[in-house]
């Protein structure tokens, strides 16, 4: 049988129990949680996880969410396909 | 936090974590690693994980050799995965010049027990298949190079030191040194002093700053590297490929994405973790050049590192001129992840013994930088 189970982040297939452990297990920044479970380093970039995801640790931790802190939103916003970044301009 | 240990190490990266194990290890476990963001904000979370042996001098190829043997048993040892893959370093020569620089590299490489070779561009085909050879005049290819996955060996290394009683403190920043009789006595740090033994300076690219605050001159510069990833795709490229022509490099990590840095000649040193424009413009060139069937493949991320660089981009280790109980480790110049084991392990040696046992580390001592270098920088830096 399977456990039922909550997914935070959709993309790396993350459950709330995953994070709750590893808040349990020291990782208390979303910085070091993204780089310990792989949560907000697919497709979406975290677009859709970091808000519920910072809850549940803070919730987890018995903190308040300013001591969880966030992560580093890297370029580009959305995906882009190689090919247009790499599209020479009309003037080269 | 402890206010005595006998060894603090600045930097909670794969330096300063390695060498915590090293010590570890050896059963010296009263130990604090001093990390001022959290662990693997440095380049030791923002590198490519290019592990190779294919370097251009004898004291670099030593300790990327050596090091390869030890990543091999790093799962093992941790009891964690770091996903280590050897699918081999491939260099793609476009010009005859470069190709017999390459010759002459490789045949270098028997000498110190490397097993690189020139190939020609049908063997290169095979070993990339889906490699576009136009113009490409040849290859170096050696098989036991690869690729790890840099967040993999940093948890597992912090969670086996932890669980071996060393101390890690993140978000503690080192604010300087009490110093008497030539030597470090406390460590003041943002959350307080700690009294200790010995301190080793495994800052990455803020080490030259850490000695500054012991009154020791490094001349080491912060350059930075920018890097990118893509999507993951299924599995279809086993080597690490790298284009000589521009300096790209690629690789197809264990989760299929691909990574892939190019090197910016204009770069100017300092230290700089933004990302620009221009040089996803020239990465994108780059893989597509190489790879035309990748132009569909999406950009995901794109972030920077710094390379911690030496005039002879050979690693700084050992005691410091006048300050003997600070130890240098830093300096490695883009690639002090791929020679991490054997760094940590001669500093532990140093440490324990007084003395680095697996090999000479005269070529890497502070004082060399006194002299007109003796040897010509490492050619075969990239990235």
């Amino acid at each position: 049988m399977t456990t039922p189970k909550k997914i935070v982040c959709l993309c790396e297939d993350v459950t709330e129990h995953e994070v709750e452990e590893a808040v349990k297990a020291g990782y208390s920044d979303l910085e070091s949680l993204k780089r310990y479970t792989g949560l907000a380093t697919g497709p979406c970039q975290g677009k859709a996880c970091l808000c519920t995801a910072r809850l549940i640790m803070a919730r987890a931790a018995g903190t308040d969410l300013s001591r969880v802190g966030g992560i580093t939103f890297r370029p580009p916003v959305q995906p882009i396909p190689l090919k247009f970044l790499a599209a020479k301009e009309e003037k080269e | 936090m402890k206010d005595r240990a006998q060894v603090v190490i600045i930097g909670g990266g794969v330096n300063g974590l390695g060498t915590a194990y090293q010590l570890a290890k050896a059963g010296m476990k009263d130990v604090v690693v001093l990390e001022k963001k959290y662990v693997m904000y440095g380049a030791s979370g923002r590198n490519g994980g290019g592990i190779r042996a294919q370097w251009g001098t004898a004291e670099n190829v030593t300790l990327a050799r050596e090091s390869i043997r030890m990543f091999n048993d790093l799962s093992a040892e941790l009891n964690f995965n770091v996903w280590f893959r050897q699918g081999g370093y491939l260099f793609l020569a476009f010009d005859e010049k470069t190709l017999k620089a390459l010759d002459k590299t490789t045949q270098f490489h028997r000498t110190v027990g490397v097993k690189s070779r020139v190939i020609d561009v049908a063997e290169a085909s095979v070993i990339a298949p889906d490699l576009n050879t136009e113009g490409v005049v040849g290859a170096s290819f050696c098989p036991t190079d690869g690729i790890i996955f840099p967040w993999a060996v940093l948890q597992g290394y912090w969670q086996k030191v932890r669980e071996m009683g060393v101390q890690v403190e993140t978000f503690t920043g080192v604010t300087g040194f009490d110093q008497s009789g030539g030597k470090i006595r406390k460590v003041r740090t943002t959350r307080g002093d700690i009294a200790c033994e010995t301190v080793v300076n495994a800052a990455g690219c803020w080490s030259r700053d850490i000695a500054a605050m012991a009154g020791v001159k490094l001349p080491n510069e912060p350059v930075r590297h920018e890097i990118m990833v893509t999507e993951a795709l299924k599995p279809f490229l086993d080597p690490m490929v790298v284009d000589l022509r521009t300096g790209l490099y690629m690789n197809q990590d264990m989760r299929g994405e691909i990574v892939a840095g190019i090197g910016d000649p204009h770069e100017k040193p300092g230290i700089n973790f933004g990302s620009s424009f221009d040089f996803l413009r020239r990465v994108s060139r780059g893989i597509t050049d190489l790879f035309p069937r990748m132009r569909d493949v999406r950009v995901m991320r794109q972030w920077a590192g710094m390379y911690d660089v030496t005039p002879d981009n050979k690693p700084v280790l050992g005691r410091s001129p006048g300050v003997e109980n600070l130890i240098q480790l830093n300096g490695a110049s883009g690639h002090g992840f791929m020679v991490s084991p054997m760094t940590t392990k001669l500093t532990a040696e140093l440490i324990l013994h007084g003395k680095a046992r697996s090999m000479d580390i005269t070529p890497f001592l502070v004082d060399r930088f006194d002299r007109p270098l003796e040897v010509q920088p490492d050619a075969m830096v990239i990235g």
